[in-house]
């Protein structure tokens, strides 16, 4: 419910439809019937935060439980934070519109590393100690889980618990033990060195961290009831796992404003740079069946008239056709709009793009990300330029005209002649569009080609990497612009500024959570948005604080260095990042999971069960 | 293919939902429903769900008019009771019809206004409304370009009664409507703001209903 005093500040902000909640779906409960009160807060605005998936299923999980009741709280617009601080109105959940500081849990996505200031904005609007060590009491939990989790080190003193791996089981697990806890009426250090028992669960705050003279980390030291090594949380098996039969449905439009199924987690491809590619191992599919009853029930009990499948690399799903042949039987005639994102080139069927087409048309989007073969090699990148023109070739007697292309500039190795070869590759589409016969009558083509900065990431091959300083990346971007040769070319440029912050912090450790406090002191929040990014606040915070940001982002690490994340264990093993390493800079690529198992190590984490293995073994009978 | 007109109570929460975000509710609603549309049948078929009037953001009504080309048989009352099952908090279908008139042929809108925060104002206001020039900036369109236009709200409005409970004052209010001449409560707020120098704290706006130029309803 609102409160009067909210009601009378929303004529005063932008889309006050993001502070009311009561949309369709959203789930209220008596605060009195439950025990634990549980914060999901988003830290960016409600409407990237409504986006997310997690908080869908999480939110959905943890309501399905009778003792439990979940709200939605995302990051207040810059307007709508100076009127709740004004008037004194601390942030609250979307739900009851009570304050979330009197919750039990309030739980935190960290889904990239330029939301950490929103984090402590929030925590302050809330009316809580940023810091974990100046929140005292029991409740509320301060815990967080997301991608970033997996080096989430310079948030280290800001969150009592992070959560590595998968949440829906661990979640539970959690609230089953503050429930207890809170019954018990135990210290929080109490709940705090029973919750490192459970598997999954990481207390930043039992380990004790040394460093060197030359900042390096010299030992990470486990206390009390704290594991030497936290391993990630997995779900076994994802068509028993909870899946929700509704969504919430914004009454603000959102940025991905629709259904959405996740059809498989981990990814078979081995991309070099790529964080998610790792982290998510091993590769669990779900069955046909399952996505194509979470599809259904999403869009009837939303109205939805667009379904999404969710993972990385769609067209590596090995069911995509039986799924895809389940899913147009219904959504043809309810006249849903099926789209799947994150199409390899390489697999692209002509057949797969007529039946996506029957339903609607969008854009086509393909990622070589380097221009040369080299330098795809090098990042194991396993496509060749062959096999892009083709698919776009393909598309283009689909009858597409429009073609966006992704790059990264900054990649180890890379030389000028490798980014001299991204226009080149970008112009090598736009001629396959005019010697297509079959080509749409009386249209132009359109190849937008989209250039970031490559920011190594933990846990990926790349993670010893130093990236490129932000003049050599200004440097990079000019360079690929005085090559465009076509005005049928559109670039977009990543913000640099931001791709180092981002870089500092992917592979920071806890010293930054000083230079993160400092920081937003000084008003820094909302940095993912150009319009709000500060970066001078930012530079005068890390040397306010006596700490060189270019020795986290441009610093190349020795192979043999303690990383401020090596206690952390995603599954894959130490030693074949080094492998992969040393293969990437000798140009030798590794085949793909299903061609041939690499041996990373995570199907430990399964048991030894690793959809991969078990398909390329099918495979291989199959053949024989 | 039949068109119906459906009439929708937006209250509370609801408010903050804006004309295009209201469409797509409405879309939504219809599809969740099972009521079976009419799409166009043109090369990208699409349905028709249309408003006639858009209602101001953080505004309350009592009935919003959305024409809906249906197929299928479905009578006006079950269509009715199938929306109202699985609308959102604070929108209510309050009638199924088949629709009569023009959306072109609006004229007026009723509003009631209550002012909070504005004691001893009623006389001022009374006066303000009274006295023929309202003055207020419009943005309004002269070919392509945007540009302010000045109007007098006062031209632009019906009867009214303006009431003093105390609590807050209530000024209920016809104002022009439609395609051709439209004032919104806001402007008229702002145009008396301007006249009498003073501003309510907080203030909650009702539209009554929409009118034809004979004042019978829409």
């Amino acid at each position: 419910m609102l409160s009067e005093r909210v009601e009378r500040i929303l004529p005063l902000v932008q889309k006050p439809g993001r502070y009311t909640g009561g949309e369709l779906n959203s789930v209220v409960k008596n605060a009195s019937d439950v025990d634990i009160r549980y914060a999901f807060c988003f830290p960016d605005t409600y409407e990237v935060g409504m986006s997310h998936l997690g908080i869908k299923i999480l939110y959905s999980l943890v309501n399905a439980r009778e003792d439990a009741w979940c709200e939605r709280v995302f990051a207040p617009w810059v307007d709508m934070e100076e009127q709740m601080r004004k008037n004194n109105i601390l942030l609250y959940g979307l739900e009851s519109g009570d304050p979330i500081r009197d919750f039990d849990l309030i739980g935190f996505t960290l889904q990239y590393e330029m939301s950490y200031s929103n984090v402590l904005n929030m925590l302050d609007l809330a009316g809580l100690p940023v810091r974990s060590k100046d929140r005292k009491d029991l409740t509320p939990v301060v815990i967080a889980g997301g991608p970033c989790v997996c080096n989430a080190e310079p948030m280290a003193d800001f969150f009592d618990i992070m959560l590595p791996g998968e949440g829906e089981e661990v979640t539970n697990d959690l609230i089953d033990l503050l429930k207890e806890h809170k019954a018990k009426g135990s210290t929080k250090q109490e709940f705090l060195l029973e919750a490192a028992k459970i598997k999954g669960v990481y207390v930043p705050s039992l380990y004790d961290i040394e460093y060197n003279e030359d900042n390096t980390v010299k030992a990470i030291k486990p206390l009390g009831t704290a594991p030497e090594k936290v391993e990630k949380r997995i779900i076994s098996d994802l068509d028993k796992v909870y899946f929700p039969e509704k969504f919430i449905v914004p009454s603000v439009e959102i940025i991905h404003d629709r259904a959405v199924a996740e059809i498989f987690r981990g990814c078979i491809r081995g991309c070099r740079f790529c964080q998610a590619g790792y982290i998510y191992r091993p590769i669990r599919e779900k069955q046909a069946d399952t996505v194509n009853r979470d599809c259904k029930n999403i869009c009837d009990s939303t109205g939805y008239d667009e379904v999404s499948l969710c993972s990385l690399s769609t067209s590596d799903y090995t069911n995509l056709e039986e799924l895809l042949n389940k899913l147009l039987d219904w959504t043809e005639k309810d006249k849903v709009n099926v789209a799947l994102p994150s199409l390899r080139a390489d697999n692209f069927s002509k057949e797969l793009s007529q039946r996506l087409a029957s339903v609607r048309r969008s854009g086509l989007t393909f990622a070589p990300e380097a221009g040369t073969q080299r330098m795809r090699d090098v990042i194991n990148k396993n496509i060749t330029e062959e096999e892009i023109l083709s698919a776009a070739r393909k598309a283009f007697d689909g009858g597409w005209t429009s073609v966006k292309l992704y790059f990264m500039l900054g990649l180890p190795t890379e030389t000028d002649e490798d980014i001299v070869a991204v226009a080149q590759l970008a112009q090598k589409v736009v001629d396959e569009f005019y010697r297509n016969p079959n080509k749409p009558k009386g249209k132009s083509v359109s190849v937008s080609i989209s250039v970031a900065p490559f920011v190594p990431k933990p846990f990926t091959p790349f993670q010893w990497e130093a990236q490129n300083s932000k003049e050599e990346l200004l440097r990079k971007q000019q360079l690929v612009i005085s090559s465009l040769t076509s005005r049928k070319i559109s670039l977009t440029r990543h913000n640099t500024d931001m791709s180092f912050l981002e870089g500092v912090f992917a592979r920071g450790d806890r010293r930054l959570s000083d230079v993160i406090e400092t920081a937003w002191r000084k008003g820094c929040k909302l940095d993912g948005w150009e319009e709000c990014l500060r970066l001078d606040d930012w530079m005068s915070s890390f040397e306010d604080c006596g700490i060189s940001p270019e020795f986290y982002a441009n610093r190349e690490r020795a192979l043999d260095e303690i990383l401020p994340w090596d206690h952390l264990d995603y599954g894959v093993t130490k030693s074949h990042l080094v492998r992969e390493y040393n293969k990437a800079h000798s140009n030798e690529t590794t085949p793909h999971c299903r061609e041939k198992c690499a041996g990373c190590g995570a199907n430990k984490l399964n048991g030894g069960e690793c959809d991969a293995l078990r398909e390329s073994a099918a495979c291989k009978k199959g053949q024989s | 293919m039949r068109c119906v007109r459906v009439l929708l109570a937006k209250k509370g929460r609801a408010k903050y939902t804006s004309h295009l975000d209201m469409q797509r509710c409405m879309m939504r609603a219809v599809r969740r429903a099972g009521i079976e549309l009419w799409y166009t049948e043109g090369f990208n078929p699409h349905p028709y769900v249309t408003f006639a009037l858009p209602l101001p953001l953080g505004v309350e009504s009592e009935g919003e008019p959305v024409d809906i080309r249906l197929e299928g048989d479905m009578t006006n009352e079950q269509v009715r009771d199938r929306l109202n099952a699985t609308m959102p908090e604070g929108i209510t279908v309050v009638s199924v019809d088949d629709a009569v008139h023009k959306p072109a042929d609006i004229a007026f809108a009723s509003y009631c206004i209550e002012l909070y925060g504005a004691p001893g104002l009623a006389a001022k206001i009374s006066d303000a409304l009274a006295c023929g020039n309202l003055p207020a900036e419009k943005l309004g369109k002269a070919g392509r370009k945007k540009v302010t236009k000045q109007i007098n709200v006062a031209e632009l409005m019906g009867e009214y009664t303006v009431e003093d409970l105390g609590e807050s004052i209530v000024i209920n209010i016809i104002l022009a409507a439609g395609s051709q001449k439209n004032a919104s409560p806001f402007i008229l707020l702002d145009a008396i703001s301007g006249v009498i120098g003073e501003k309510p704290e907080y203030r909650k706006i009702t539209r009554k209903a929409i009118l034809l130029a004979n004042l019978e309803k829409f």
